[in-house]
């Protein structure tokens, strides 16, 4: 069983982040192994473990300093390491990242390919299925579950749908699977794995040892582009009135109870079915119930 | 720079639709498609797959679509990203569609890249905001690093141009100019080819057994609950609304429930439609695991508790008076034994 996993150094979602000048402003940001990718890679180790042999090969678009990603995912039990780096990748996009990732990967041997659904920093969630598109071999999103039988080639996919829903679905290896949360939880590796990962091979290619052109690759191969990063809108906070409009009934009951309905800012108080009856047409205008 | 394909036109949207019902995504996206038609002075088109109905054209052309392209196959009926990347991206192609628009529902965001890929063409997912630039190119505006950055992304490539729009981004707006739509059928040539993923199945998510980090709503208790033997309090709100019951900190450590039901820093982190908080005071710890949740509702009897700051509705008053009165009026909605949590946005076409 061989296992192809794409990883990504991203900026860790734990930083503070702010921007500037229609720029992240990247000091003292630290960066991680996107999460997805960790059960990517936590998940291909595991598939090894049940099948008869077979490597894990983590395949990476970044520079040099992406490397300490790599190690990690080595300590977690990946085999070995690709690391795609040249300086005309600085600008890649979901395109063309899928393109170089593509080139590298469509020489290896592999039953699947994982990858996290999407990347913790650009949200894109598109590189997987571009690169499934690329590489011509069936692509399944939202993965939670993965079984897959060796002697035929039968992969069978739970799907995360919303509400704690799944669909199940079957395909046939080599297909591409792209991961998410609830699928599994990521190994710790231990000091003895993180030693070991130490020695396991990570070869870097650029542009010429990819066999790509300038105009394929580099930002003018892209599709889209970034054109500045700017500081969120806030969300608006819904609007709630309490109801002074009730029917006289209503207002009678509240009288003769003595639980008269005070506001105090916009916290709702007084008899118990007076705020029921504000909550669930609240419920009603959110479009929470049919009603 | 940019260049526009000048034969390239009209705002593409992809009418995503449930029971013979258009889902309010899809209305969401015509009446934004609707305003950025106008902008670009072009129309709206929308597809309807698998369907042959012609109520689905008048809607739509009530929020402003001008032509309806129905592909009538019933093996679209349901959704298959093979067989819809097929089918859709040769319409754009033939039609030469402009602007490809959907919303970022489960079936858009899978389905859209892959037709990024086979047009060869720029995506942008998942956004917040549309503006239209000098020379009438789209500049989507897009959410990234979690929320903490929004982005403007332009495209390097000539039309079609796909967009994904974050769900709740448009409002659904009638039009004020609405004409006869005009309805064309397309029978796809669907190749024969067998789709290389086949769905073997589904399976139902129930509310009391789920993951909470997966629940639509969760009504949550805290120290405030005073007791595990108030905590059917809140299961039957639960019940009646289909939602996941979770807990704070204290509630859990008091041994009221199970650690796996655990809202926060420690525990899991939520962002379900509704979060109703009971007895819960809203320290930052908590509110950590719960501040991205669409709408809250709190309930405290100390009208200084932290959590009314982040509540859209704030209700001062005892848990145990309150939620009951809320449930009863519930189930008296819902009619004994059943739910009524409303399908706000289509999972998938014609599944669950």
């Amino acid at each position: 069983m061989n296992i192809v996993v794409c990883v990504k150094w991203v900026i860790s979602p734990d930083n503070a982040i702010t921007v500037e000048n229609g720029a992240i402003k990247h000091r003292g940001l630290y960066n991680a192994v996107n999460p997805g990718d960790l059960l990517a890679v936590e998940e291909a180790v595991r598939l090894k473990a049940l099948g008869a042999g077979g490597e894990v090969v983590l395949v990476s678009v970044g520079p040099p300093s992406a490397e300490e990603g790599l190690r990690r995912c080595l300590a977690m039990g990946a085999d070995k390491g690709m690391l795609l780096w040249d300086t005309a990748f600085e600008n890649l996009e979901s395109y063309t990242t899928a393109l170089v990732l593509a080139e590298a990967i469509r020489h290896l041997s592999y039953d699947l390919v994982l990858c996290g659904q999407k990347s913790a920093d650009m949200e894109n969630e598109q590189v997987a299925a571009i690169l499934a598109e690329f590489l011509d071999i069936p692509m399944v999103s939202a993965a939670v579950k993965i079984d897959i039988t060796n002697r035929n080639d039968k992969v069978l996919v739970h799907r995360k749908l919303s509400k704690g829903n799944r669909e199940i679905v079957e395909t046939r290896s080599p297909a591409l699977l792209a991961v998410e949360a609830g699928l599994n939880k990521p190994r710790y590796p231990n000091l003895r794995a993180i030693y070991a990962a130490r020695k396991k091979e990570i070869k870097v290619y650029d542009m010429r040892g990819l066999g790509l052109e300038q105009e394929q690759a580099g930002v003018r191969g892209g599709k889209t582009k970034i054109m500045a990063h700017l500081p969120p809108r806030p969300k608006p906070k819904k609007l709630f009135t309490p109801d002074s409009r009730l029917s006289a009934a209503e207002r009678m009951r509240l009288v003769m109870s003595g639980g008269v309905a005070q506001k105090q800012g916009d916290l709702l108080e007084g008899d118990a079915e007076y705020i029921a009856s504000n909550v669930v047409r609240f419920f009603s205008e959110q479009k929470l119930i049919s009603k | 720079m940019l260049k526009t394909v000048s034969r390239a036109k009209g705002v593409w949207v992809l009418a995503e639709h449930k029971q013979g019902q258009l889902a309010d995504i899809s209305l969401q996206m015509v009446s934004g498609g609707r305003q950025l038609a106008d902008m670009l002075n072009e129309d709206v088109c929308a597809i309807v797959a698998g369907n042959e109905n012609r109520e689905l054209a008048d809607t739509l052309a009530s929020y402003g679509t001008d032509k309806v392209y129905f592909l009538d196959s019933p093996q679209l009926l349901s959704y298959s990203a093979e067989l819809y990347v097929d089918v859709l991206s040769r319409l754009i192609e033939d039609q030469c569609a402009g602007v490809f628009l959907c919303g970022a529902t489960l079936a858009g965001r899978d389905l859209a890249p892959r037709l990024a890929a086979r047009l060869k063409t720029g995506l942008v997912t998942d956004c917040v905001a549309l503006t239209v630039e000098a020379g009438g190119s789209l500049v989507p505006t897009k959410a990234t690093c979690g929320g903490k950055v929004y982005t403007r992304v332009s495209y390097l490539t000539s039309r079609p141009h796909l967009v994904t729009v974050r769900p709740d981004v448009f409002e659904i707006k009638k039009s004020s100019n609405v004409k006869k739509p005009g309805i064309i059928s397309i029978t796809p040539r669907l190749n024969g080819k067998e789709p290389r993923v086949k769905t073997a199945g589904f399976i139902k998510g129930d509310p009391k057994t789920i993951g909470i980090e997966e629940a639509e709503m969760i009504v949550a208790g805290g120290r405030g609950m005073g007791s595990a033997d108030n905590f059917p309090v809140l299961e039957e709100l639960a019940e009646v609304l289909g939602a996941s019951v979770a807990a704070s900190l204290q509630a859990v450590d008091a041994g009221w429930v199970s650690s796996a039901r655990q809202v926060g820093q420690t525990g899991k982190i939520v962002a379900p439609r509704l979060y109703i908080a009971c007895g819960i005071s809203g320290a930052s710890y908590h509110t950590l695991g719960m501040k991205d949740s669409e709408t809250v509702v709190a309930i405290n009897t100390d009208r200084h508790a932290p959590i009314f700051k982040m509540a859209d509705v704030g209700i001062v008053g005892d848990v145990l008076e309150v939620v009951p009165a809320i449930t009863n009026k519930l189930k008296a909605i819902a009619g004994e034994g059943s739910r009524v949590s409303q399908d706000k946005v289509a999972d998938i076409f014609g599944s669950l």
